[in-house]
């Protein structure tokens, strides 16, 4: 019933997608701490 | 007399069970109010295709020997099979969101990333059970809560299971108010659940509401390819809301374009819910899978915001990490009201929907990301 093969291919993906998510949303949350200091709200006034 | 009768010969019991599994999801739709734009022309379709020899889709002609081409089946080849209708919808989604709760309070990105777990779990666990690579990733996806996201991944996998595939994240979506309470009731402490997080409204310049599209989409591309097509649709949706010089355009992304896609989606979607390949256990697996993906995504993003919590001197509500899950608004307004429930003074709305609008972006590159790994591993 168990597939133990697949599981096994599979649980890397568990490790690689979750650091994926965190690098790709941990530099787009930099970008707009920058975005951010670079034109702040005051700067379109 | 006979040639007139001659189709219901044609009806299998099956076909029966269709009709009631639509016609659920059409009560669902009408007198529930879940998804109605989606549940209900899937329910319809549903019938319609589980009609003997249903000229809607394609058939087989025995007396020409030729196969006649249904209207549904040439609407999924043309939008579907191609991903056009989902890519499209996501323009009009684009134009909808505002990300302004989002980029005034980055902090809550983080939410969107940790509420995708349910997405990797339910991988491994559809994986164990049996399911073929490409088929685990496709209802892994129903982790993303996100309709588009789920059609898009299991046809770029092209797997037998759209149909159910898309039936669980619809359903699970619309049942968000059900499913995230108890879960989060059951891992978080009276006392997490009554933390309060101060709100003070912060100015974002035009400038970085035009530029956060066009970088999230560079980023995107740069790092996870294979999800750019979805993110920049996404994106492109949010830069005509953003740009100020496209009212009329925004304004039909919004209304025309994503009621128009939404229409012909539900309906086309349906082409995978025929009785021959919907009804059997693998569709049962998919619907418990779908929830575990669900329960995941928001155990994921809680337990990140009690992880958080032991850094940082602000804490945050453990309840606003749930709303890291897609399904915007309806995740961010469940834990405002739970919060509220708490301490009928403690606002979380706000944040919430930071975390709600960052899982929308969070779960469309976890779709990119699932496409490029499990691609690589059946490499």
């Amino acid at each position: 019933m168990f597939n133990i093969e697949n599981f096994l291919i599979s649980l890397p993906i568990l490790g690689w997608g979750m650091l994926g998510i965190f690098i790709v949303i941990g530099i787009i949350m930099l970008c707009v701490i920058t975005l951010d200091k670079i034109f702040p709200a005051e700067k379109d006034k | 007399m006979e040639a007139l009768f001659s189709n219901i010969f044609e009806f299998h019991w099956q076909m029966a069970v269709m009709w009631l599994i639509g016609g659920i999801l059409i009560y669902l739709a009408i007198k529930k109010e879940m998804e109605p734009s989606l549940l209900l022309p899937m329910g319809f379709g549903a019938i319609l295709v589980n009609l003997p020899l249903s000229g809607a889709v394609n058939v087989f002609d025995k007396v020409t020997g030729e196969w006649e081409y249904g209207p549904i089946d040439t609407l999924f080849s043309a939008g579907i099979a191609n991903e056009l209708f989902p890519l499209l919808l996501f323009i009009g989604i684009g134009a909808m969101i505002d990300f302004t709760p989002l980029l005034s309070n980055p902090k809550m990105f983080l939410f969107g990333a940790a509420a995708q777990f349910g997405i990797f779990f339910t991988l491994i666990v559809a994986s164990l059970l049996g399911f073929d690579l490409k088929d685990a990733a496709s209802i892994a996806i129903i982790g993303a809560a996100d309709g588009p996201t789920s059609i898009f991944v299991s046809n770029y996998f092209n797997s037998n299971y759209t149909g159910a595939i898309v039936v669980a994240a619809y359903s699970y979506m619309a049942l968000v108010p059900i499913v995230q309470p108890p879960v989060i009731k059951l891992i978080t402490t009276k006392k997490e659940r009554m933390i309060r997080m101060p709100y003070s409204q912060k100015e974002i310049s035009k400038t970085t509401k035009i530029l956060f599209p066009i970088i999230i989409t560079i980023i995107a591309g740069m790092i996870a390819p294979k999800s750019v097509a979805l993110v920049g649709f996404l994106m492109f949706g949010n830069l005509i809301r953003e740009c100020g010089v496209l009212k009329s355009l925004s304004e039909t992304a919004q209304n025309a374009l994503a009621n128009l896609i939404t229409l012909v989606l539900g309906l086309t979607i349906a082409t995978k819910m025929q009785y021959e390949s919907f009804l059997n256990v693998q569709t049962l697996m998919i619907i418990a899978l779908g929830l575990v993906a669900f329960v995941f995504d928001t155990v994921g993003g809680v337990m990140f915001a009690k992880f958080l919590n032991l850094f940082v001197k602000n804490k945050v509500n453990p309840m606003v990490g749930a709303c890291g899950i897609s399904a915007f608004p309806m995740s961010a307004r469940v834990i405002n009201k739970m919060g509220l429930k708490e301490d009928p003074q403690n606002f979380l709305l706000m944040h919430a929907v930071g975390a709600n609008v960052s899982g929308q972006v969070a779960s469309v590159i976890a779709g990119g990301l699932v496409i490029t790994l499990v691609s690589n591993a059946i490499r």
